[in-house]
């Protein structure tokens, strides 16, 4: 068949409309259509039922959880991780937060030194071992009501100066 | 081609398509209860998907009718019962109120042709679907689908001729 007769061929078998589906058909669709959509309107509703019921089941137990494990937690108390919670000024109630207060004082005190007498080290150089006690210091002073943190911490610094020998 | 049906637009799209949608059913089916019962069900198919679709193209729903076709339990006492109230009345396939002389033996030479070329020349010709839509649909390449078109046409076009003759 060339191609121009098949052209005309497909143009003729396009001009007759197949006959159309009848009323009951579309009735039938519009069945299928309500019953999907309700029955998926439904497995909605179960799954919202069955996440949502164990979500809230889960928030009372963790709360009654907490409950147990923190009867009642005094503000100075320090809290399960160590920290200290913020401070309250006495009589006041005013909270205090750490950012208050300023450092003012920072040394190192050098309190005593302690002659330990020679070492021979593994690399076979000797040498005299002296030990510096230091005492460091910090304090910070809050500017609105004049508090003050003092922090000392006692430090050992080991010192070894080469020493010559014959 | 694609469609973004919402609401009640089914209903609109379906009188677009419903004619060709239902010849393609019944190319897969031996009766037109089974082909409408095919047709009904493939497309609420289609329909009760089209949250996760972009757009409803048309070759879906023909391709989900062949689907529906072949996974179809043969044993619905529903489309035995309407088949028998059906099989006296013998609804031709085609409109014959156009006055086209060919439309009153097309039926009958299309249900002559082998299924393969008679789904792709109902495809083709009517469902307007290009070689590689028909390809998806049928689960087939495009060139073994234009192929079968040519035979088809060929094939049709001899068995029109002759009756008419």
């Amino acid at each position: 068949m060339s191609l121009e007769k098949n052209k005309v061929f497909e143009a003729e078998l396009k001009s007759i409309r197949p006959g159309r589906p009848s009323q009951q058909v579309l009735q039938e669709i519009q069945r299928g259509i309500r019953q999907s959509e309700e029955r998926n309107r439904m497995i909605r509703w179960k799954s919202w039922s069955v996440w949502g019921g164990s979500a809230v089941a889960a928030s009372v137990l963790l709360a009654f959880g907490f409950s147990l494990l923190n009867p009642q937690m005094d503000p100075m108390e320090s809290t399960p991780d160590g920290d200290p919670g913020p401070l309250v000024v006495n009589g006041s109630g005013a909270r205090v937060d750490e950012s208050d207060f300023k450092p003012v004082l920072a040394q190192n005190n050098l309190r005593d030194r302690v002659d330990e007498g020679i070492v021979f080290l593994k690399n076979g150089v000797t040498a005299r071992k002296y030990r510096y006690e230091f005492v460091d210091k910090v304090v910070w002073r809050n500017p609105s009501d004049g508090a003050v943190i003092e922090m000392e911490v006692p430090r050992d610094e080991v010192v070894l100066i080469p020493v010559q020998t014959f | 081609m694609g469609k973004n049906i919402v609401g009640e637009n089914w209903r609109e799209w379906f009188n677009e398509w419903g004619d060709r949608f239902l010849l393609f059913a019944r190319q897969q089916a031996r009766s037109l209860a089974e082909a409408e019962d095919i047709l009904q069900e493939a497309f609420v198919q289609v329909w009760t998907k089209r949250d996760r679709l972009p757009a409803i193209e048309p070759g879906l729903v023909f391709q989900q009718i062949r689907r529906t076709a072949i996974n179809r339990a043969r044993q619905d006492m529903r489309r035995r019962v309407r088949e028998e109230s059906y099989a006296v009345e013998h609804e031709p396939a085609f409109c014959h109120d156009d006055g086209n002389v060919l439309s009153e033996g097309l039926g009958e030479a299309l249900s002559k042709l082998p299924l393969d070329q008679r789904e792709v020349v109902v495809l083709k010709i009517w469902g307007e679907q290009t070689f590689e839509s028909i390809g998806n649909s049928l689960e087939i390449s495009p060139n073994t689908a234009a192929s079968r078109y040519r035979y088809g046409l060929e094939h049709l076009r001899r068995l029109l001729k002759g009756e008419q003759s």
